[in-house]
């Protein structure tokens, strides 16, 4: 980590050194990362990792014609000749009529709540002895425990020549564990921006995990079809972020390539569902500005069943007649602006009550490896994995084997009977922000396919 | 750079890591794009660091640094990586790691090329992009774009074995894709592959035969027709799969089930196990007499082709199912330690700051004697699928159902009409005993997949499949409604 005012310097150099190879319009975006990884699989640590790395990445417009250039060379030699580099790429490319220049932002909201210096600093030693709590429990119950401990800190600092300057700290903290025993598996997946956020629970890493493994022994074959489902927060995290690329992607809308396009401002699923987009809430890994630096703003995307608002960058703002919402990939960037922090809004009922109301149908631990399969309609595709449980009369009864689904998100959301009380963050590991989402009972849900396991 | 390299090998030694190993990786890559008639990007990047991995007390440290101008930071990464494997111990530990047999001595090798990509003029790449991409545009035509890809990764090895070796990887790649749109549908045909194209190791060369304008027409027609196709209905058929949707059916269901460190579960919570279990080594059957498959690192255009992988095994070619009969496994030199045999050559990171995990080379299927047009003649009431689109399989890759952008009724030996939407779905070993017929040589091709993720921190890999066309008996099609 190098603070504030090292990454401001370097943006002055950046910025100086573009302008003087002649940019009209400049960014630059510094990337800081320092995160250790300790990986273990057959109850032991096999992979032991860190990363210290620093890059910039620099914008160059000449009038309308644009190119992107990236380094890790940060001594004042190594900026030089990037930004050459850009430049001279950018007076060889063609004009971008599009293009709608580079904005004045101002800072954005302070988010500094989201960096937590211990985590950022935690040593492979301290990962370790996390990772031993999962091991030695499941040596104890006779499982195969596999998963990793990852602990870090990043920083991002944009400055344009608008006059645009951002910076944030950010700490990331994720551990997973899955157990196996006799073919069956469980898994649990915490992550967080402080280790502290998980200190009561960390003593017992890996416990989830292994119950689950244990329960889903002995798996029975059922028959693929349309089951009413229980989806655990996981599952419903995986069915969301294809609902965010398939339906929310601006550009996508402009093209006509969005499943929801022409549909804003009318019911797209049921009343019951409220989706956001967070990126300043402290508890979902926050990122207050996008890559053009614009402040990023909160937005209601589905408000009870209607589609509401468009994350956009500068360049869809315009064509759309909007304001940038701090949601873009960078100031050339094809790709439209993505929510990255969705949270599904809660709704009253608890876990197993949601359980108990369910006479026959199947407890979704998990999806697995989920793709588009037919865009138009958001179709998916994916597995189960890591628990899928049968319920009959109310209650988790044995497991089931895994099953393969092909279902329409927006059919799923509009078949939501039962929202859960609890909201759960899910994934943001990688520098991406975390969907917070509760369990869902669904009516309906279509499973194609099966497995032995 | 010797001088850095050998820094950190001392400076682990001297700390007390009983294996150590040093890599130095330069990279840069060119992204272009044109859209819809206009750039839509230029993008270079190039970044560069130090890798160090160890062994002490049986278990591994792996310590990378972006900043390498001083043999003072190679020292202190490579003190790191010995640090973090004293941690490794703190928790249980398993065997300790054993390594097989290594290839001590220097090699040298840099990807043929003809025409370096790097060299040639910014105006001269948007040019091509540009004319091929015009051709593409019409009416209902929402979206048209044309890419290309190009990259360069300089690797220098060292280990404490007395293994080095300076490797020069060249990549060239590019490719079109047109999208139609009409009222809230769209369809998408692509040329020569799916995700931006096609890829090769190769030089600018590769680029230019591509002949991206020549196919630029027919890819908007057929982009246009589909949203007039209907769906393809569901049941059973005998299928016929084009080479590119073939590559990935290779890449998922055969190239990362025999990944030996699957099989042993180290990859168990992320990327997943494998059902190819090690008594399977000798005897199972996975697919039919027809289906002979390898794992060449040295086939010419491979985007999984090198001279020595990131643990300085010289690249080779392996079997992997001969006859319908599993036969090996793609390992590293600690997973093919357990297994008692030698490392395959598949140690593969994607740059200096991933530790080398087991990864697929080229897992190609060879080529068997059919012309393609006596294939459809022979298929009646058959489907043609195209081009991938979506692609699904589960933790243990028995399970999966795929996608591709087009498909075609075979009637009369000759593919009639187009349906939209078409999936497939199947298990591992029934959808490769169903393979009754491969096409030969003549339509045999190499496809690069640029992005095979698997590992944590995540690595994005390079890798090839040599394929063609090929029929698959009874299978179940129109998954989607």
């Amino acid at each position: 980590m190098i603070g504030r005012d090292r990454a401001e310097k370097i943006l002055d150099t950046a910025l100086s050194a573009l302008e003087r190879a002649g940019a009209d319009e400049a960014q630059v975006t510094l990337s800081v990362n320092d995160s250790g990884l300790t990986r273990f699989a057959n109850n032991y640590i096999h992979q032991n990792v860190h990363e210290t790395d620093s890059s910039i990445s620099l914008f160059a417009a000449l009038g309308s014609r644009l190119a992107t250039s990236s380094t890790n060379q940060l001594d004042r030699a190594g900026i030089i000749a990037a930004a050459k580099q850009v430049v001279a790429i950018a007076g060889e490319s063609a004009e971008d009529p599009e293009y709608p220049g580079l904005v004045s932002s101002p800072p954005a909201q302070d988010t500094s709540n989201g960096f937590d210096a211990k985590t950022s600093r935690m040593t492979p030693g301290g990962r370790a002895r996390i990772v031993a709590r999962a091991t030695k429990r499941s040596i104890r119950k006779g499982t195969s425990a596999s998963g990793k401990v990852n602990s870090g800190g990043s920083e991002i600092a944009i400055a344009n020549s608008a006059g645009t300057v951002q910076y944030c700290m950010r700490s990331g903290f994720g551990a997973s564990c899955t157990a196996m025993i006799d073919g069956a598996a469980g898994s649990e997946d915490w992550s967080g921006t402080a280790v502290g956020t998980f200190k009561s629970q960390l003593g017992k890493f890996g416990a989830q995990a292994v119950r689950t493994a244990l329960k889903a022994r002995k798996p029975k074959s059922v028959a693929p079809g349309e089951w009413t489902v229980i989806l655990s927060p996981r599952a419903v995290a995986d069915m969301l972020r294809f609902l965010a690329h398939l339906g929310f992607n601006a550009q996508a809308h402009i093209e006509g390539r969005s499943c929801l396009a022409g549909r804003l401002g009318t019911r797209v699923v049921g009343e019951n569902i409220t989706l956001r987009d967070d990126g300043l809430a402290p508890e979902g890994l926050p990122l207050p500005f996008d890559f053009e630096g614009v402040a990023r703003r909160p937005l209601t995307l589905i408000d009870k069943g209607v589609a509401r608002e468009l994350p956009h960058s500068t360049r869809t703002a315009k064509k759309m007649n909007a304001e940038s919402t701090g949601h873009s990939f960078g100031p050339a960037s094809p790709t439209g602006g993505m929510p990255m922090h969705l949270v599904l809004e809660p709704g009253e009922q608890k876990l197993e009550d949601m359980i108990a109301s369910v006479d026959r149908g199947l407890y979704v631990s998990r999806f697995w490896y989920t793709n588009v399969a037919e865009p138009t309609a958001a179709v998916i595709t994916g597995m189960t994995r890591d628990g899928l449980f049968l319920i009959t009369r109310g209650k988790l009864r044995r497991a089931a084997c895994n099953m393969r689904f092909t279902q329409s998100v927006l059919e799923a959301l509009n078949n939501v009977e039962a929202v859960g009380s609890e909201l759960v963050g899910v994934g943001g590991d990688w520098g991406a922000g975390q969907t917070r989402c509760p369990a869902l009972r669904i009516a309906s849900f279509r499973f194609t396919g099966s497995t032995g396991f | 750079m010797q001088e850095i390299l050998k820094a950190a090998l001392d400076a682990a030694g001297a700390a007390g890591a009983s294996f150590a190993e040093a890599r130095f990786v330069q990279r840069k890559s060119e992204v272009h794009e044109v859209k819809n008639g206009k750039p839509a990007r230029a993008a270079l990047s190039a970044d560069r660091g130090l890798g160090v991995r160890v062994i002490v007390d049986g278990c591994w440290g792996f310590a990378a640094i972006s900043d390498v101008t001083r043999t003072a930071t190679a020292v202190k990464t490579a003190k790191l990586a010995v640090k973090i494997a004293r941690a490794s111990g703190l928790a249980p530990s398993g065997e300790p790691v054993a390594l097989a047999p290594g290839n001590p001595g220097h090699g040298e090798y840099r990807t043929p090329i003809e025409r370096d990509p790097f060299k040639v003029h910014i105006e001269d790449k948007l040019g091509l992009l540009l004319e091929a991409e015009k051709l593409l545009q019409g009416p209902e035509l929402g979206v048209t774009q044309a890419f290309m890809t190009l990259v360069r990764k300089s690797t220098w090895f060292a280990n404490s074995e007395g293994t080095s070796f300076d490797q020069e990887i060249t990549e060239s790649g590019a490719g079109l894709a047109a999208t139609a749109v009409r009222d809230g549908e769209f369809q998408v045909r692509s040329y020569p592959n799916s995700f931006r194209g096609n890829f090769a190791t190769a030089g600018f060369e590769y680029v230019e035969g591509l002949e991206l304008a020549a196919n630029a027409e027919r890819v908007s027609a057929e982009a246009r027709q589909l949203l007039d196709a209907p769906q393809l209905p569901p049941g059973r058929r005998d299928v016929i799969l084009d080479g590119g949707q073939l590559a990935l059916q290779v890449h998922e269901s055969i190239g990362h089930p025999i990944e030996l460190d699957r099989v042993y579960g180290t990859e168990a919570a992320f990327a997943g196990t494998s059902f190819l279990t090690t008594e399977k080594l000798e005897g199972f059957r996975y697919g039919s007499e027809h289906v002979n498959v390898v794992a060449d690192a040295t086939v010419p255009l491979g985007l999984g082709t090198f001279g020595f992988d990131d643990e300085g095994t010289p690249a080779g070619c392996v079997d992997i199912i001969r006859g319908g009969e599993f036969k090996g496994y793609i390992s590293d030199r600690e997973s093919a330690a357990r297994l008692g045999v030698e490392s395959s050559g598949a140690a593969r990171a994607m740059s200096w700051n991933c530790i080398p995990i087991v990864r697929m080379t080229n897992i190609n299927l060879l080529p068997g004697n059919w012309k393609f047009e006596d294939l459809l003649a022979d298929t009646d009431g058959g489907v043609y699928m195209a081009t991938n689109r979506s692609w699904s399989i589960d933790d243990r890759r028995l399970n999966f159902q795929f996608g591709t952008e087009a498909a075609w009724e075979i009637r009369g030996g000759r593919l009639g009409r187009m349906y939209k939407n078409p999936t497939y779905t199947g298990i591992t070993p029934e959808f490769w005993n169903s393979c009754d017929a491969v096409c030969s040589r003549d339509y045999w091709s190499m496809w690069g997949t640029p992005n095979c993720g698997k590992g944590q921190p995540g690595q994005s890999a390079h890798v090839g499949h040599g394929t063609a066309p090929a029929r698959f008996r009874g299978v179940q099609v129109g998954v989607v409604k």
